[in-house]
C-alpha cells in the first residue's frame, strides 16, 4: 500500500459522464493486481471529506494507472474537472483482486455500465481466453474499450434502447450466448464468470451461474470511508456474517454473498 | 538557529505519553492492520475499537453516508470480542512501545465489569476506555451516558475489577455534558475523553428512505469540531482530571485549540479514514509549530488560553 501524491496524466471524458484518467503513480502500477481499487482524495478544501474508491483498470511499464469512472455526484464531479499536471493524493493498491485464472479455457467477462471497469485489468492475463460482454443503456453511454484501450479480443456489446449492438439487457443477450456455448457440454467444464455491474443485475448472473454449476466471482462497490479495513463501514452481508468490501473484497465468489439482503 | 528540539511528553498522571496525539475508537481497528501502513510507534497512544464481551456483528449496512464537513457512520460497534482480541489481536500490538488503551462496551452494566476482569494484570494495556458514548446500540452505550448515574456506576465497577486507569469516552449527546463529567469524576474516574459522535441521519429522497441501515448514525469530522471544542472547554472549567479532547480535528491547527483550551491529550478519529497518516502529520506539525514559536515543552501550549 503507498499514499502518493500522483500527478494526473490526462482525465477525458469517452462517453457521456463517463471519464478516464490517468495518473502516474508507479508504485501503485507495479504492485497492482488485477482488481484491486485505490482511494482518491479530494480537494481538501472541499467540504467533500473523504477519499473515494475506483478500480484500478490498467496499468502500464511508464508506471500510470488507468481509472475509467462515472459521474455520479459531487465527488466524481469534481474529479471530472482536474486536468493534466495536477496532483491528487492516491492510496492505493487495496483490497483483494480477482483469482488467479490460467486453468480456466473460457472467462465470461460480464459488466454493466460502468461495471466494465474492473473486468478491464483482466484483458492483459487472460484477454485472448475471454469473451467480454457489456450492457448500456444506450449509445451514448457505451464505451469502446477496444478503442480507448486499443484492445483485441471479443467484445459484444448491448443496449437496452439497441442503439448500438444487440438490443436488450446483458442478461439477456448473456443468456443467449449461453445457451449456444452450452450445447457442447464439454464446455462446462473449466469456464468461469467474472461480473460487475448494478445489484439487480448481479443478481440476475448468480442465479443463471448457480444453475448451471459454473463458478462467479463478482466486484462489489459500497460507500466506503477509508478503504484500509479500519472502520467496517463497507460491509456486506456475507454466508459468515459481514465482510469488508475493502479488505476482503472487492471481489468475492458469489455463493459468499447473501444476496437476498442486497 | 531555532532550537529543534521539541519536548512532546504528556503526563496524564496515571500515563505518560509520547506525545498527546491518541487515535480514536472505530478509527484505527486493533491496530494490527494499520500497523502494516505507518508507523504506530510515533503515536502518543491508540484506542481499540470497542470491544464487547462477545463478538458482536454490528449494524446492517448501508452504515457510512458522508455529509458536508463530516460523514454519518452507524457501524453499531461490530467487533472480534474480548477473548479473540485477547488472544488473536494483542499478540501482534504488544510489543509496540506506544500506549494501547482498549475501549470497552456492555450491553448491560455488570458485563462492563466482566470485560474489565478479563483486562485485570495484562501489562501490555495501558489504560482502558468506557465507551458509554456510542449512539449506534440499542443496548448499552450512549443509553447509560446519558444518565449520570447509570454513567458514575460503571465508572466504578470498572475501577473495582480491575487495576487499570480508567476514561470515560462521553457523549454530547445530552443537555448538559458538564453534569455528567463531574459524576464520573467523582465516582473515581482517572480522566475524561470526549466527544463521542452527535446523532444525525440523512434521506434517500427518491425511495425516501433513510440512507443508514440503522436509520440514524452518529455524525464526525469537521463539522462537529466547533462543537466538540466547546464542550471539552465546558468539562475543563467542572473538573480537575485529565481531558482528552477531540472530535473533528482534520489537522494540527485543530489539534493546537484543543490543547490551548487545556486538553492534555487529543483523539485524532475521521481523519485516520481519510488519510492513514493523519496522526503522524498532526504530530510534525504540532512540533513545527513549537519550534517556530520558540517553544521547547508542549506543556507550555496546554491550558495557555487567554480569556
Amino acid at each position: 500500500m503507498h499514499i502518493i501524491d500522483a500527478k494526473i496524466i490526462s482525465n477525458q471524458e469517452v462517453a457521456k459522464h463517463i471519464y478516464l484518467l490517468s495518473i502516474e503513480a508507479s508504485d501503485i502500477a507495479s504492485t497492482a493486481k488485477p482488481g484491486q481499487f485505490v482511494m482518491l482524495k479530494l480537494n481538501p478544501y472541499l467540504s467533500y471529506i473523504l477519499r473515494r474508491p475506483f478500480s484500478i483498470c490498467l496499468t502500464n511499464q511508464q508506471g500510470h494507472i488507468y481509472i475509467l469512472y462515472k459521474i455520479k455526484g459531487k465527488g466524481t464531479q469534481y474529479i471530472s474537472k482536474m486536468r493534466k499536471g495536477d496532483k491528487i493524493s492516491v492510496i492505493g493498491p487495496l483490497g483483494n483482486g480477482f483469482p488467479i485464472l490460467k486453468n480456466y479455457n473460457q472467462i465470461f467477462l460480464l459488466g454493466g455500465g460502468i461495471g466494465v471497469a474492473p473486468l478491464i485489468s483482466l484483458l492483459p492475463y487472460y484477454g485472448n481466453k475471454s469473451i467480454f460482454i457489456a450492457g448500456y443503456k444506450s449509445k451514448s453511454t457505451y464505451i469502446n474499450i477496444a478503442e480507448i484501450f486499443r484492445a483485441k479480443y471479443k467484445y459484444i456489446v448491448a443496449t437496452e434502447d439497441g442503439s448500438i449492438g444487440y438490443k436488450g439487457t446483458l442478461v439477456d443477450l448473456f443468456k443467449k450466448y449461453l445457451d449456444e456455448y452450452l450445447k457442447n457440454t464439454q464446455n462446462k467444464i473449466k469456464t468461469i464468470i467474472v461480473s460487475c455491474g448494478p445489484i439487480y443485475m448481479l443478481k440476475k448472473i448468480y442465479k443463471i451461474a448457480y444453475s448451471i454449476k459454473i463458478p462467479l466471482y463478482v466486484s462489489m462497490e459500497t460507500y466506503m470511508a477509508c478503504g484500509l479495513g479500519l472502520c467496517q463501514g463497507c460491509v456486506i452481508k456475507g454466508k459468515t456474517g459481514y465482510m469488508r468490501v475493502c479488505k476482503e473484497g472487492p471481489v468475492f465468489k458469489a455463493e459468499y454473498i447473501c444476496w437476498k439482503e442486497l | 538557529m531555532l532550537e529543534r528540539t521539541v519536548n512532546l511528553e504528556v503526563n496524564l498522571g496515571f500515563l505518560k505519553l509520547k506525545n498527546p496525539i491518541i487515535a480514536a475508537s472505530g478509527t484505527f481497528g486493533y491496530g494490527d492492520e494499520i500497523r502494516n501502513y505507518i508507523d504506530i510507534n510515533k503515536l502518543g497512544g491508540f484506542v481499540t475499537k470497542g470491544l464487547s464481551i462477545r463478538p458482536s456483528i454490528g449494524n446492517p449496512p448501508p452504515r457510512i453516508y458522508e455529509t458536508p464537513c463530516g460523514m454519518l457512520n452507524s457501524i453499531g460497534l461490530e467487533n472480534i470480542g474480548i477473548e479473540s482480541f485477547l488472544n488473536d489481536k494483542l499478540p501482534i500490538i504488544k510489543d509496540l512501545s506506544t500506549a494501547i488503551i482498549v475501549n470497552i462496551y456492555g450491553k448491560t452494566i455488570e458485563e462492563y465489569g466482566e470485560i474489565a476482569k478479563r483486562l485485570k494484570g495484562i501489562k501490555d494495556i495501558s489504560a482502558i476506555e468506557i465507551n458509554i458514548s456510542c449512539p449506534n446500540v440499542k443496548q448499552g452505550g450512549m443509553i447509560f451516558g446519558t444518565n449520570p448515574k447509570i454513567s458514575a456506576n460503571i465508572t466504578e465497577l470498572v475501577l473495582k475489577n480491575s487495576e487499570k486507569p480508567v476514561i470515560v469516552k462521553l457523549t454530547p449527546n445530552v443537555t448538559d455534558i458538564v453534569e455528567i463529567a463531574k459524576e464520573v469524576e467523582k465516582a473515581g474516574a482517572n480522566a475524561i475523553s470526549l466527544i463521542n459522535t452527535l446523532k444525525g441521519m440523512a434521506i434517500d429522497i427518491h425511495k425516501r428512505k433513510p440512507i443508514l441501515g440503522n436509520i440514524f448514525g452518529g455524525l464526525s469530522g469537521p463539522a462537529i469540531k466547533p462543537v466538540a471544542l466547546y464542550m471539552t472547554y465546558q468539562v475543563l472549567q467542572s473538573v480537575s482530571i485529565p481531558v482528552i479532547g477531540g472530535g473533528g480535528i482534520i489537522s494540527y491547527t485543530d489539534a493546537l485549540e484543543f490543547l490551548i483550551v487545556g486538553a492534555k491529550a487529543v483523539q485524532i478519529g475521521t481523519a485516520n479514514l481519510i488519510n492513514p497518516r493523519a496522526c503522524i502529520e498532526i504530530i510534525d506539525g504540532i512540533k513545527n509549530y513549537c519550534i517556530i514559536h520558540k517553544i521547547k515543552d508542549i506543556s507550555d501550549i496546554v491550558g495557555s488560553l487567554k480569556t
